[in-house]
């Protein structure tokens, strides 16, 4: 019991720590629209969110599933979130705007449709519109970890 | 003459007709035309308005009390949707403008177009461009007009009929470098830098014949390894280092000296670049002729925060000390404003402008050097951290590119400023082609309590204290301009083109001109009447960037507005 707790707050931490920081940001698009403003606004929100979600882990089937299997379901795709996250960065933002958020000029990519992953590939692989093509600067799994991050977001 | 020589084949009514230009001055500025610019009403010859870039204008036939009467005299679209962050030329009878696209010479007074010459840039070059997509001018001597373009040629075009006259490649575009900028001509050189500091490429300039285009000479803006200045590095670090030279410089003709900012270091990360990293966030005094540094002046030594030094460096006799000395003045992105003696390169004063300013607690007037923080000093050590830290100014600067205006008359400058923090985590730089070469994660921005993201000020450079200011929630991204008529005149992201008194801040005409100004305003007479002329098309960099609700339905579309007083 002892043992499967610790274990249990170990795979969370990082998850709490990147919660901290990126997934948050645009879980909260209003606030972005809003232009990064109120910090004090948007805490609350934050909050109640970190709270379901850890309360989501703690119940008895989450525990489970994260004990029975190494390492922990949730934590690959937070990785590879992350590694989307960072490559948005490189080769994204300076269009669509940090964390997704630009004033209309581009795509606002918070938009684009869950299920569309095909269309998402295909549109940064081959460019549309302004966008140029992507398809032989990025990789395929470069491309699954941006639809990671992109997909991610709401 | 050579006009005269072949008209002389023709008719005499076409005789008549050339003779009739070449004495209404039309075809060329020559170089008398440029050293003068500053001086002379009829035509904008430079970018600047005049060498030193002081971007004002003696007439007065537009004046506080009757700039109400401001009316659009004519509109032209440009027919894109990038910035229209650009200055037009005017000689002679004709305007010309420089789009990313495009260059194009209009009929000054009536707004018709004369021609159109494509330019022509490889479908995939957007994936280069670091901030948007600009051309911000051109430069002009001898009948040829000359341009730079996005994926980092230098074009030579005739004036008369838009046609190429030469063209060269300065850089691969591939690397990540491209150039918006206008050259400039000084020293019997055309002289032209470079972009694409944020993607691991080595910052330059080059000087080119005028005639041929022939390069003379190439100067890189960070050391080889064992040359001087390669002691401020890590090993290895130079040849990504960055210092790109992106907006055009200054030049004084008598001390024949050329003033050139430089930008951020590659990658931002200032622990893995190591030092000082010269001559990054610098400005470098450089003979036109061979391209030889004199002397130069590092602002940020060593930055960690993209503070490039690249802002324009205005030339001006100030009165320092009660002794008219010849300065140069820089607004740093950093947050101070720097008053250099140009002659030498000795810092002169360095005051805060910026409203916030977290990463100095100021600039030692001893060593010239600034007073780190302990945040600054910790980042300085820090390659890799956990946590996001904030820092203000943000990366936008205190004030970005968007040039200032200097009055001769007043002695007072004119600044769009920026009021925004930002919040950083450095990590290990990774280099890849065409990616981002930062070694940090940009977490965003941070707004100031008031939530004024920009003020327009006047400052007064010589005692570094600001006069007046006009705050407003979205930063201000177009140049400046002042006028004799007491008016200072600038446009907003928002679509506003307006006019404020010089003495007292206060805005007295405004026009919406439909999309976003990140133009570069300028006066001009013909026929003894006079004319503004701004570009409208909305400003990428921020607005992608920053994700300001207040641009929301502000539309791109890039034209260009010329007005005059109602009759």
């Amino acid at each position: 019991m002892q043992a499967r707790d610790t274990h249990v707050l170990r795979s969370l931490s990082p998850l709490r720590e990147r919660l901290g920081t990126i997934p948050l940001r645009s879980l909260s698009p209003a606030r972005e629209r809003a232009g990064v403003r109120g910090k004090s606004r948007a805490q609350p929100y934050l909050r109640a969110i970190k709270i379901a979600l850890l309360l989501a882990f703690t119940t008895p089937n989450a525990q489970a599933q994260t004990t029975a299997t190494e390492p922990a379901p949730q934590a690959p795709t937070n990785v590879t979130i992350d590694a989307g996250k960072k490559l948005y960065t490189s080769y994204c933002a300076r269009c669509h705007g940090l964390n997704m958020v630009n004033n209309g000029s581009s795509f606002d990519l918070r938009t684009f449709p869950k299920e569309a992953k095909e269309r998402f590939e295909r549109s940064v692989k081959e460019g549309i519109k302004a966008m140029p093509a992507w398809g032989n600067t990025l990789s395929n799994d470069e491309l699954a970890a941006l639809w990671a991050y992109v997909s991610a977001s709401q | 003459m050579t006009t005269i020589f072949r008209a002389s084949w023709c008719s005499a009514l076409f005789f008549a007709l050339v003779c009739l230009a070449t004495t209404a001055g039309h075809a060329q500025p020559s170089l008398a035309d440029l050293r003068n610019d500053a001086a002379t009403t009829a035509d904008v010859t430079t970018y600047g308005m005049g060498w030193g870039q002081q971007r004002y204008s003696s007439l007065k036939q537009i004046s506080t009390s009757n700039a109400k009467r401001l009316v659009p005299v004519w509109n032209l679209s440009l027919d894109n949707s990038a910035n229209a962050s650009t200055q037009p030329l005017v000689i002679g009878d004709t305007m010309y403008v420089a789009t990313h696209s495009h260059t194009l010479a209009i009929d000054s007074v009536t707004g018709r177009q004369k021609w159109k010459t494509p330019v022509e840039v490889p479908a995939d070059v957007n994936g280069y461009l670091c901030c948007g997509i600009h051309s911000r001018g051109l430069a002009a001597l001898d009948g040829v007009l000359y341009r730079t373009t996005i994926d980092a040629h230098v074009v030579a075009l005739n004036m008369k009929d838009g046609k190429q006259v030469w063209k060269q490649k300065a850089a691969d575009y591939k690397m990540g470098y491209s150039m918006t900028h206008a050259p400039l001509i000084a020293g019997g050189v055309l002289i032209t830098g470079i972009s694409g500091g944020e993607y691991g490429t080595r910052g330059f300039l080059d000087g080119w014949d005028l005639k041929t285009g022939e390069k003379k000479w190439h100067r890189w803006t960070t050391p080889e390894p064992g040359e001087k200045g390669s002691e401020t590095w890590n090993p290895g670090r130079t040849e990504k280092g960055g210092g790109p030279t992106w907006l055009t410089g200054t030049y004084d003709p008598e001390l024949d000296l050329v003033y050139w900012g430089t930008g951020n270091g590659g990658p931002w990360n200032a622990s893995a670049r190591g030092g000082d990293s010269l001559y990054i966030c610098s400005v470098l005094a450089i003979k036109p002729s061979t391209g030889e540094i004199v002397w130069h002046y590092q602002f940020s030594p060593g930055d960690p925060y993209d503070y490039d030094g690249t802002n324009e460096l205005v030339l001006a006799d100030l009165p320092i000390a009660g002794k008219p000395t010849k300065a140069l003045m820089q607004a740093n992105r950093n947050g101070f404003f720097y008053v250099l003696d140009r002659t030498n390169g000795k810092l002169l004063s360095a005051t805060q402008y910026a409203k916030k300013v977290t990463w100095a607690k100021g600039v030692d007037m001893a060593t010239g050097r600034p007073i780190d923080t302990e945040l600054t000093a910790m980042v300085r050590k820090t390659e890799e951290m956990k946590d996001f830290i904030e820092v203000w100014p943000s990366a936008f600067g205190g004030k970005n590119w968007m040039p200032m205006s200097y009055d001769p008359g007043k002695k007072l400058v004119y600044v769009n400023t920026i009021n925004m923090g930002m919040k950083v985590k450095y990590q290990k730089p990774e280099y890849k082609q065409g990616a981002w070469y930062l070694g940090l994660d940009l977490g965003g921005w941070t707004d100031p309590e008031d939530g004024m993201r920009g003020a327009l000020v006047a400052w007064d450079p010589a005692t570094g204290k600001p006069v007046w200011e006009v705050k407003s929630k979205t930063p201000n991204w177009a140049g400046v301009l002042s006028t004799a008529g007491g008016l200072v005149f600038t446009g907003a992201q928002t679509g506003e083109f307006m006019a404020f008194d010089a003495s007292s801040g206060k805005k007295v005409w405004q026009f919406q001109t439909g999309s976003g100004i990140s133009g570069l305003p300028i006066a001009w007479e013909r026929d003894g009447k006079q004319y503004v002329t701004v570009t409208s098309g909305s400003v990428q960099v921020y607005g992608t960037l920053a994700g300001d609700a207040n641009l929301a339905n502000v539309p791109a579309g890039g034209s260009v507005w010329t007005f005059a007083l109602m009759e």
